[in-house]
């Protein structure tokens, strides 16, 4: 899926366009909430940083300085909204969400019972066992593949915003924390 | 193949934790409560700032916004919302930019099945529009 413009969706957001600022939603929310995801919260939590980010955005609109960079912005300021929290409360697991807490119980969920409708039991038990071995990563893979693998697909700049890491160190941190992953999938036999 | 590993990984992510299916709508309606021209009424006063209080759902949150001549009181506790604008005044009060209340003669206005969350409220009086900053209750 391909992004939007998000700078030219802000632009217009900021005269007041309330399409736009659909359009931008649409655009960004996912990135807003993987990155609250990435930050081991719990649901609720997730949902308090989520909705505190779109508000500060919102109470930000005119001192935006680069539009362009509005996702960065966003995933900054979800960053330290996160950090804020996770300074206050205990930290969970990113698996705390009821649909993978599911994942150990052989009930299935309804997005499964839909998939499985489909003949894609097979498909469904492999992104299963990823998903279960991404959170057996370190901390810094479980993160950063977290927010890349936002849909649709952030920027490095925003990735670099989201976690605090350099955006020249992206590229390397992504393809080391694939290999793990890769390694620790063939550890597990999981084709 | 990482780009198919990735590819995947991202199909999990939509599956095992998606975006919530009322988080669009919390964003939008961000945009709606702000309106461009409104002045932003800070937060003056929150019970949570005080030592004796805990956090709890059954003790109502109090809290007072503030604009220069205007305050908006406000009581919050399971989703029922008591408020008050001082001075005393008529006026138009919209919840998060979707519910409308009706305020009386003295100012006095209230609400029910409001959703602990964001929160801010949108007051029209003659003259001015004022917004309360985003909090969470």
């Amino acid at each position: 899926m391909e992004r939007a413009d998000t700078g030219e969706l802000f632009r217009a957001a900021v005269t007041g366009d309330n399409a736009a600022w659909k359009e931008l939603v649409t655009a960004l929310a996912p990135l807003v909430w993987s990155i609250a995801r990435s930050y081991r919260l719990s649901e609720a939590d997730c949902r308090e940083v989520y909705a505190t980010a779109w508000f500060k955005l919102v109470q930000n609109l005119g001192r935006i300085r680069d539009p362009d960079k509005v996702g960065a912005w966003l995933a900054s300021t979800t960053r330290h909204e996160c950090l804020k929290l996770a300074r206050m409360t205990r930290p969970v697991q990113l698996d705390d969400h009821p649909a993978v807490l599911d994942l150990r119980s052989p009930e299935p969920t309804p997005e499964e019972v839909v998939v499985e409708a489909e003949r894609e039991a097979d498909r469904v038990a492999r992104l299963r066992a990823l998903w279960l071995a991404v959170q057996d990563l370190g901390e810094t893979c479980q993160r950063v593949l977290r927010v890349l693998m936002t849909n649709p697909p952030p920027s490095y700049a925003e990735v670099s915003a989201a976690t605090g890491l350099a955006v020249g160190s992206i590229g390397p941190i992504r393809q080391r924390c694939l290999a793990r992953l890769r390694a620790l999938l063939e550890e597990r036999g999981v084709r | 193949m990482s780009d198919d590993l990735e590819d995947e990984l991202r199909r999990a992510a939509a599956l095992f934790d998606p975006l919530p299916d009322d988080a669009l709508q919390i964003a939008v309606d961000a945009f709606v409560v702000h309106a461009l021209d409104a002045e932003l009424a800070a937060l003056s006063f929150d019970s949570l700032d005080e030592p004796a209080l805990v956090r709890s759902g059954e003790t109502p949150r109090l809290l007072t916004f503030s604009v220069p001549g205007l305050s908006i009181e406000v009581e919050f506790a399971g989703g029922r919302l008591l408020g008050q604008l001082l001075p005393p005044q008529a006026a138009a009060v919209v919840v998060n930019g979707r519910l409308p209340l009706v305020v009386d003669e003295f100012g006095r206005f209230e609400a029910d099945g409001v959703p602990a969350g964001a929160l801010s409220l949108r007051c029209e009086v003659p003259g001015r529009t004022v917004v309360t900053e985003w909090l969470t209750v």
